[in-house]
């Protein structure tokens, strides 16, 4: 069998956004953005026996060893072994600006769609145009221009309040919750602004709907234009912030085809097929308080969080495991070592080994980063991403909370 | 003006413990640990009750070391 090499990069929408369009207001965090480029390390859950995961970090020693044991089949490579993965395949979370010259670079096959294609049907632009297009009502209105921004806005805001979305926002960032005509006013003097540097208005607006459960589904489109579809993952959030993913129930699912989910989503891998793209793909969807479905809240044309929890939760499942991946924001002061928090979490009973214990751990660098860069003993930043992994029994929720106070009594803050 | 930020930073945030947990010249960045959108709509809270308008493309971090700090910021805006 060919073998693959895995490597990616967690904020694509980074690199897709071709900088003439207005931003929505960020505030630049440098120990988050640290983070967020070590996320890759969780890549090696794609991994089939053979394959190879690059990362920006190497992945630690010990680690790569304990997931190996544990089932999960890759083996770190460094970017200087060039020899050994030569002429290999490239797996990749998302198609980026760089993506052909990484396949150059490296001598690796692959077959990727064009960024032109990837940019376009990644943007909430598309996605809303698309509503159109398979016959459905659109949720959201395409503003191009301030007065616009303000006339709809306003529109918007006499039922309540609404969602600024940039076309190429990231999750937790590019949306904006507007909840006057105070803040609207506020965002178009900030607009302004960007506009006399020569930037264009391109926002999405939405109205602000019940939501009671978020959810996403996962699906490869392949060249021909075929949808295979992995898997329904429920979306844990907090606020707009992402949380974790857990796979759906076999009612949930009867519920969507009820609803006749699947065949919108037919139509969407339809669609992205005659735009030119072929690959992974994780559409986010919603279903309101009054039980209707919202489709399409965004299509991630790339791999996703609950691509990442589908291949742990399909490697666990023949062991009797299921799988709810989740992440633990926390502060720590000084410096802080993984492998002594692995030991701890390992004494203590909690990591899974196949025969106990419930936590696999999927980064190990989101941790330590901030203390590794800045070396002072002041509070950083960190995160835990990991697999809750829990039996029919099990409520993931309890043992959760368990881990979470374990990691108190570790001496770390939790933020979320 | 610090109870008051201390009441949107628990709005913001959705944790209710924090109103007893805040105490003295707390560092906003290292107790409450807003994610990058809460911040956005902590500031856009502060600007509405403090009649001000912070300039986000230019804020510095260092201003969230102490409650104390981020009032003196806000009493030159």
């Amino acid at each position: 069998m060919s073998k693959s090499v895995i490597m990616g990069c967690f904020n694509s929408e980074a690199f897709w956004k071709e900088g003439h369009t207005c931003d929505l207001p960020t505030l630049r965090e440098k120990e988050t953005a640290n983070i967020i480029e070590t996320m890759d390390e969780m890549l090696f859950v794609l991994g089939k026996s053979g394959d190879f995961l690059m990362t920006k970090y190497q992945m630690p020693k010990f680690f790569e060893r304990y997931l190996n044991e544990v089932g999960f089949e890759f083996e770190c490579v460094a970017p200087e072994e060039t020899a050994k993965i030569a002429g290999s395949y490239l797996n990749t979370y998302a198609v980026l600006p760089n993506t052909e010259a990484i396949l150059n670079q490296y001598d690796l096959k692959g077959n990727f769609p064009s960024i032109k294609c990837v940019r376009l049907v990644n943007s909430k632009s598309y996605s809303t145009r698309l509503y159109e297009k398979i016959g459905l009502k659109p949720i959201g209105q395409i503003v191009t221009n301030l007065d616009e921004l303000m006339e709809v806005g306003n529109q918007l805001l006499e039922a309540g309040d609404f969602l600024i979305k940039e076309p190429m926002g990231v999750s937790g960032q590019g949306n904006l919750l507007i909840d006057g005509e105070k803040t609207l006013s506020r965002m178009k003097r900030y607009f302004e602004k960007q506009e006399k540097k020569g930037k264009k208005i391109e926002f999405i607006l939405e109205p602000m709907l019940q939501k009671k459960i978020d959810f996403s589904c996962e699906f490869e489109l392949d060249e021909a234009g075929n949808v295979n579809f992995l898997s329904i993952q429920k979306i844990l959030n907090k606020g707009f912030g992402y949380l974790g993913s857990v796979t759906a129930d076999a009612d949930f699912k009867a519920f969507l085809e009820s609803k006749d989910y699947f065949n919108v989503m037919l139509k969407v891998g339809e669609n992205l097929h005659e735009a030119g793209y072929f690959g992974s793909v994780c559409v986010d969807s919603m279903i309101l308080e009054d039980d209707q479905i919202v489709p399409i809240v965004e299509i991630n044309a790339r791999k996703s969080m609950g691509f990442i929890n589908y291949y742990v939760a399909q490697k666990v499942l023949p062991m009797g495991y299921q799988s709810m991946l989740t992440f633990l924001s926390v502060g720590y002061e000084g410096q802080i070592s993984f492998k002594d928090f692995f030991e701890s979490l390992k004494a203590a009973g909690l990591l899974f080994d196949r025969e106990k214990g419930y936590v696999l751990p999927l980064t190990s660098h989101a941790l330590t980063i901030n203390s590794t860069e800045s070396k002072t003993q002041s509070m950083h930043k960190g995160r835990l991403y990991v697999a809750i992994l829990y039996k029919e029994n099990q409520q993931p929720e309890v043992l959760l909370k368990e881990f979470k106070d374990f990691c108190i009594n570790y001496g770390m803050k939790l933020y979320n | 003006m610090k109870e008051k930020i201390k009441e949107i930073l628990v709005e913001v945030s959705e944790k209710p413990e924090l109103m007893e947990a805040l105490q003295g010249d707390f560092n906003i960045i290292e107790e409450v640990g807003l994610d990058s959108l809460q911040m956005i709509n902590f500031i856009l809270r502060v600007e509405d009750e403090f009649d001000v308008e912070i300039d986000f493309d230019e804020f510095d971090y260092d201003n969230l070391q102490s409650v104390s700090s981020f009032c003196e910021f806000l009493k030159n805006q």
